[in-house]
């Protein structure tokens, strides 16, 4: 795969990629925004290369996923060099005016915390299979572990998000997509 | 259990339409890659220059240590005396000076290193060498009294006490 062909094809994942580095940086877009650009700076570099072996959205998926665990890594480390108060102040200045713009709806705001309250592995499989349509096999391949595993962290965060979402009632505006898939399949 | 999974599905629906209205365009996220890649490029090629000068720096110093020393052992791969009396003694004569041999090696480049080294560890200390006959004993005097050659000999009948003037060891002899 050329450089050409690479960038049509990461220009065609990329809302996508955008969710997935959404949901890999606990919802924060500055970060998510700095980790897909991270991925293009090492697509661009050659450091991560498309060989062909999965799909190029379970690959790209991979390198998102990956890059963000990195991220995080080197801000926790800066984090710890730098001064605490002033970096809390940040945080919730930008986390508060987040909140406040996207999510309108009580509903919307419940879910993210109950999502954000899931164990990380949990927390995945679900976006995985329900935000991006991905399979249980693709998602274990995202998220480099064994298919049963998945499927574990995918019953246990269905069922831990039923008891933190308990007597929410879910109104059919969203509920548009017809191409959706009831049950994720394994293959 | 249908229910369950479409309600989840719900949720994230209106969770990836709220993600897709705040999605930068690809084109900013792809440039801001391109600029961050000519930023660490020049990075990059500053730490080289910072790199290659300071390897240049270790390697000349360590070239010219190198060569400091290796024209120390040659200057000291001489034949060294092995021994030299400093204070020649009257009725004996030293012998001749004496030459370290050199034992003869099938690889004489190499060897005359270590050969240097041997001399030079031999030759460090460099006691001033004295003869045996010489030498002696530093409690030598306590062995000696005041007054002792009375009791070695006897003084002549016209010798008067007066006329034995040596009384100490050193002035006897």
């Amino acid at each position: 795969m050329n450089s050409h062909e690479l960038r049509v094809e990461l220009e065609k994942h990329h809302r996508e990629g955008y969710g997935w580095a959404l949901s890999c940086c606990a919802r924060n877009p500055a970060e998510a925004e700095n980790v897909l650009q991270a991925v293009y700076l090492k697509v661009l570099q050659g450091k991560a290369r498309f060989d062909g072996r999965a799909s190029f959205k379970t690959w790209l998926f991979a390198v998102i996923r990956r890059t963000a665990i990195d991220e995080r890594r080197r801000q926790w480390l800066r984090r710890l060099r730098m001064d605490r108060y002033e970096e809390s102040i940040g945080n919730t200045a930008c986390a508060e005016g987040a909140d406040a713009a996207i999510y309108h709806s009580e509903i919307r705001v419940l879910f993210r915390r109950a999502l954000a309250e899931l164990p990380r592995r949990q927390r995945e499989v679900l976006q995985l299979v329900f935000y991006h349509d991905l399979s249980l096999a693709e998602a274990a391949k995202v998220m480099e572990v064994s298919l049963g595993s998945a499927r574990t962290h995918y019953e246990r965060g269905k069922q831990r998000l039923r008891q933190l979402m308990k007597g929410v009632e879910i109104s059919d505006e969203a509920g548009r997509g017809e191409n959706q898939k009831a049950v994720p399949t394994t293959e | 259990m249908k229910q369950e999974e479409e309600k989840i599905r719900k949720l994230f629906q209106q969770l990836s339409e709220e993600d897709e209205r705040q999605t930068p365009s690809f084109a900013q996220n792809w440039n801001a890659a391109l600029l961050r890649q000519e930023k660490r490029k020049a990075q990059w090629s500053g730490w080289r220059v910072v790199v290659g000068a300071a390897l240049l720096l270790v390697l000349g110093v360590g070239g010219a240590g190198w060569w400091l020393y290796v024209r120390q052992s040659t200057q000291q791969s001489h034949p060294v005396e092995i021994a030299n009396s400093d204070r020649p003694v009257d009725g004996f004569t030293p012998p001749p000076v004496s030459l370290l041999p050199i034992p003869p090696s099938r690889t004489p480049v190499k060897n005359a290193h270590n050969i240097t080294r041997r001399q030079r560890r031999f030759v460090r200390p460099q006691p001033t060498a004295s003869l045996i006959s010489q030498w002696r004993s530093p409690t030598e005097s306590l062995l000696h009294i005041p007054g002792e050659q009375l009791f070695k000999r006897v003084p002549g009948l016209d010798e008067s006490f007066v006329n034995i003037k040596a009384t100490s060891p050193e002035q006897i002899n």
